[in-house]
């Protein structure tokens, strides 16, 4: 139908693969596919469509609405091709007067119990059972519309993205499965039996938002009809067109379909050929998009001379020319060093390379850092040093051959949700689960889960569960003697240090508070499987021996041979989009593009011949050293691209006094964010939605990101920087992104293959890509390490200062949830927000009546760093001794009371121990009152410069 | 009160002297703070850390100072 957008081929049912084909004849065609295809697939592979309503490609056939029946050569009756089997030999019609007429019937059936209102409907165009009625040439219904049905059927819009419209529904039951198969969360059943049988979501009674559906929309995608239909198709009718992007939220990188409607984005679907997500998604990817629009955007650049003033609005060359301006007089007053920059994670690559680029070459030093500091830099030291390259080193699809699963500090079905349900679906095939958290998680309560184990240590006790673990696997000779002895070096005095008695499990109880019994048993859950994989986040690299855990893990995985093939490996779960990205890009201030370090003179006089500027051979400031130079009165300027510092950063009070000293601070942003109410210089900034690039996810993978709309302000992020670099007087003039990749290929060994040509060809890359591994490298150190051997590091356990004493007794940890994204700029300016609308301090219940406390009521947080006040929920799934909470919002101060405590290789910010104490208030802190002053008064600042004309143009 | 500028750096040089440090491996945890102050510290940061240790070095711990002055030796 004209000016419907409609995606690829549905196959019916999932692929199959086996060593072995299988050929038969459909409708005289001859086709061969792999033993165990259905009928139904083998037919769509010869091109012949079957009729089907109640199957689809993504999910295992179910065999109830009967629609595809065909006929086999000496078979009875009329087998559902979707659950049959195709076999060698097997002679197949699948079109003959008798099936035209049952299906007929059938669809008859259907719609004699369907509203027949096809013009106003949503879906009119788009409709699995409108196609089908057309497909068996169905002209009239016998029946009437007069008899039993559904018509009346009360609709469910609780969903703030999708309503479900019961009169519509048809029973077949894909919904259901896919909420199991697909998303692995079990919310919806189908109620009663035969005509009274109905879909529901939770238990009687309950709607969507009230049962424990967390709004992934994979029901809603696998719906033939409008029963379950997105919202905005509601509003705004079909799509017409699709660019194929990548989300641009969790380092999961999903593939999507933005489809659109002239310029407006109507609904993101994920891609079934993306290769990271397989055509699902979680709330955030697929629904909260809304950010993109919001009427906070602020899409004009402006300028100010302080802080204390009003934003004047000016054009793109005035800001720039003010921008560089300023800079140049910080440099000529307080010396070269005392600027820098901050590139950011959630921007694409050519951003983020260009960024760092324009500070060692147009600031001329090497005071370039990203957020990655803040999360993942431990990650990159301790993979470095041990297995001699900074990244995670399987694919996701890997998890499908993992036997044991370790999830240490990570919590996926939150942060990662996809991945998440990757993993659930592993976990109900058989896999066993090894959780080492202070909280229980929710992959402990996976629907059908076998054995597992919850290894609840106490926050900061990471190295000594690892270093047991290790102890545990040497001691009982479950080390895999051929690999250590052909892959690794160093083990002699690993060995010595791990099986040092302060190294068991039985010592290290006190320490880690998980019994010695527990930790054997897991240490040969992991170990005594073909294959173990371990899965980590930032409850292993935010703390002050971040580095040393990741030492630890990657000495775990080598010990059992578990690195170099599927189902095994050091799998990074990265926090953002783009943090593996911004990492391999040269954000580090010790290191060029593709971890190269600036003190090497070959990689340095590379870069130089190409950039055509001499560079400082000596490592830049850190975010936190830049912080404390800033203090100091060393450090007075700072651009900072698509990162909120004064939010997300630890210890918010010396963070604002950092951002307060500074004579010129740039914020390149979609939003005036947190860090923007101290600028100087407003840049405005465009979401994915509006650019072209790439991401790269938490495998490697890089992914393209295409423009579906015009930039709102005008010029690209990469554009922007571009021109504020060339106002700085070091030119830059590219045309297109994959020019700026052409000159990343060119200089980063492990990217020389990359191209847009081959992203376009390939669909994803998984890097290195090069001559040794021309089409990429799904899985890492196959055979050899790129430092040759695997290096067996010594972890010593030193425990982290911060305590809990009497004056403050609880050790608080932060962390992430489901609907919210980090800083929460994008999520809290969505419908989102129905989900988790204020951090709340998570408390155990001893704790709680310890202190009086209910669920609800106002707590003061106070730590050596600074104090705040949230409310208080009480729940089981905390240790005694331990409180928990976000930091999306704002206001919450979450970051006041963190310290600067840091990983001790690294800086990266202890956040998930803090010794803190807390208390029933009856009001806010002294900082939550000054920040709300504050941010009222660059409120109003803003407002200012905007007059009465709104700020977003869409 | 603002914190004097070497305490950050006073802190977190003993941190990785904490960390290198294995039993009788001395010399070899000197080397290792220094080259890790050499690779990935700036030299404003050195700078100034050179300058606390010949002026009063309290509070470094005994690696640290080493690792301090044979950086300062190797510069
Ligand atoms: S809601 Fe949609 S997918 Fe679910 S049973 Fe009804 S028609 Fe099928
Ligand atoms: S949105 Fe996702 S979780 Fe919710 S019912 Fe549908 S499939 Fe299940
Ligand atoms: S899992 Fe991550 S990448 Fe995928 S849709 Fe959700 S937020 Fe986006
Ligand atoms: S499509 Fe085969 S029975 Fe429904």
């Amino acid at each position: 139908m004209l000016g419907i957008y409609k995606p690829g081929t549905d196959y019916g049912t999932p692929e199959r693969v086996s060593d072995k084909q299988v050929s038969l004849i459909i409708d005289d065609t001859e086709v061969s596919v792999p033993e165990g295809t259905s009928v139904m697939r083998a037919a769509e592979i010869a091109g012949i469509s079957v009729p089907r309503l109640c199957a689809t490609d993504s999910l295992e056939p179910f065999g109830s609405c009967r629609l595809c029946a065909v006929e086999i050569e000496g078979r009875r009756g009329t087998p559902a091709s979707c659950t049959t089997p195709a076999e060698d030999g097997m002679r197949v019609t699948t079109q003959n007067g008798k099936l035209a007429k049952l299906r007929r019937n059938i669809m008859e059936l259907y719609i004699s119990d369907h509203p027949l209102d096809c013009l106003t409907c949503p879906s009119n165009g788009n409709c699995e059972l409108q196609d089908m009625a057309g497909a068996v040439g169905l002209r009239e219904v016998r029946y009437g519309f007069d008899g039993e049905n559904h018509l009346a059927a009360e609709k469910d819009s609780s969903n703030p993205y999708f309503t479900f419209d019961p009169s519509k529904c048809i029973v077949c039951s894909r919904c259901v499965r896919a909420c199991e198969e697909v998303q692995g969360t079990f919310a919806l059943t189908i109620e009663g039996r035969g005509f009274g049988s109905k879909v529901s979501a939770g238990v009687s009674g309950e709607n969507f938002l009230e049962s424990d559906c967390v709004s992934c929309g994979a029901c809603v995608q696998a719906c033939p009809t409008a029963t379950l239909i997105e919202n905005e198709v509601i509003k705004h009718g079909q799509p017409d067109r699709a660019v194929v992007t990548t989300c641009a939220y969790c380092g999961v990188g999903c593939s999507f379909r933005a489809e659109l409607k002239g310029d407006t984005v109507v609904r993101m679907v994920p891609d079934k050929n993306g290769q990271a997500n397989h055509g699902h998604s979680c709330v955030k990817g697929r629904f909260a998009f809304g950010y993109a629009t919001h009427p906070d955007r602020v899409t004009e650049p402006m300028i100010r001379d302080s802080i204390h003033e009003p934003w004047k609005r000016v054009s793109w060359d005035e800001a720039f020319s003010f921008a560089a301006a300023r800079l140049k007089e910080i440099q000529a007053k307080y010396g070269r060093n005392s600027i820098g920059g901050i590139t950011s994670s959630r921007c694409t690559n050519e951003e983020t390379y260009l960024v760092q680029k324009m500070i060692r070459a147009a600031f001329g030093n090497n005071n370039t850092d990203t957020c990655a500091r803040v999360c993942h830099s431990p990650t990159g030291y301790g993979l470095k040093t041990t297995l001699g390259e900074s990244a995670g080193t399987q694919t996701f699809d890997s998890v499908f051959k993992a036997d044991t699963i370790l999830v240490i500090g990570a919590n996926p079905t939150d942060a990662h949700p996809v991945f998440g349900s990757a993993l659930r679906r592993r976990l109900r095939q058989g896999a066993k689960l090894i959780v080492a958290d202070p909280r229980s998680i929710d992959l402990l309560n996976t629907p059908h889960l076998g054995e597992h184990y919850h290894l609840q240590l106490r926050p900061g006790s990471n190295v000594a569960l690892i270093n047991s673990l290790a102890h545990a696997v040497l001691s009982e000779g479950l080390e895999d003697q051929d690999f250590i002895g052909k892959r690794t070096e160093n083990y002699q005095q690993w060995r010595e240090f791990i099986l040092d008695p302060v190294n068991s499990p039985e010592q290290l109880e006190a320490v880690t508070g998980v019994s010695a019994d527990l930790v054997r048993r897991a240490a040969r859950a992991y170990a005594g499987v073909p294959n173990g994989a371990i899965y980590y986040g930032l409850g292993v690299t935010e703390h002050s021996q971040g580095s040393t855990t990741v030492m630890g893990i990657a000495n775990l995985a080598l010990a059992t041979g578990n690195i170099g093939r599927e189902g095994v490996g050091v799998n990074p779960l990265r926090g953002q989009n783009n943090v593996q990205g911004s990492c391999d890009m040269g954000s580090f201030p010790h290191e060029l593009p593709g971890y190269q370090h600036v003190a090497d003179d070959s990689v340095r006089s590379a870069f130089e011949k190409v950039w055509k500027v001499k560079l400082d051979h000596e490592p830049g400031l850190r975010i936190p050293n830049m912080f404390d130079a800033a203090v100091h009165g060393e450090f007075r300027g700072l651009y900072v691209q698509g990162e909120d510092i004064a939010h997300s950063d630890p210890n918010t009070q010396h963070v604002q006094a950092a951002l307060g000293a500074m004579e010129c601070l740039i914020v390149q942003d979609i939003f005036l964010n947190e860090t923007a109410k101290f600028a100087h210089v407003f840049l405005p900034g465009t979401t994915f939605l509006e650019k072209d690039g790439t991401f790269t996810n938490a495998e490697r993978r890089i992914n393209r990101v295409r423009k579906a709309i015009a930039p709102l302000p005008g010029l690209q992020d990469w554009e922007v920087t571009q021109r504020l670099s060339s106002a700085l007087g070091y030119e830059m003039n590219y045309r297109h992104p994959s020019e700026i990749m052409d000159e990343i290929a060119a200089l980063t060994p492990t990217f020389s293959n990359v191209s847009y040509e081959l992203l376009e060809e390939k669909g994803s890359i998984q890097w290195p890509c090069n001559e040794a591994h021309p089409a990429g490298s799904p899985i890492m150190h196959v055979d050899d390490f790129p430092i040759g051997k695997a290096h067996f590091a010594l972890t010593p356990f030193v425990p982290t200062e911060e305590r809990a004493n009497r004056r403050f007794p609880l050790l608080l940890t932060t962390g992430r949830i489901l609907s919210q994204y980090n800083v929460g700029a994008q999520t809290r300016r969505t419908a989102n927000q129905v989900w988790h609308d204020e951090d709340v301090l998570e408390i155990h219940p001893h704790d709680a009546e310890e202190r009086g406390i209910k669920d609800g009521d106002w707590l003061g947080i106070s730590s050596r760093a600074g104090d705040t006040v949230l409310r208080a929920r009480v729940a089981e799934r905390m240790q005694p001794g331990v409180v928990y909470t976000t930091f999306h919002h704002p206001f919450s101060g979450a970051n006041v009371v963190t310290t600067d405590n840091s990983d001790w290789a690294t800086n990266c910010p202890e956040y998930k121990v803090t010794a803190v104490q807390v208390q029933k208030v009856t009001s806010l802190s002294d900082w939550q009152r000054d920040h709300h002053v504050f941010s009222q008064r660059q409120q109003a600042f803003l407002d200012a410069a905007m007059g009465d004309e709104p700020v977003a143009r869409r | 009160m603002q914190k004097e500028s070497h305490t950050n750096l006073v802190k977190m040089v003993n941190q990785i002297a904490g960390n290198v440090f294995f039993k009788d491996n001395h010399d070899e945890a000197i080397d290792k703070v220094a080259t890790h102050m050499r690779k990935f510290w700036a030299p404003s940061m050195r700078d100034e850390l050179f300058e606390y240790e010949a002026r009063d070095g309290h509070g470094l711990s005994d690696i640290a100072r080493e690792a301090v002055r044979k950086l300062r030796r190797d510069s």
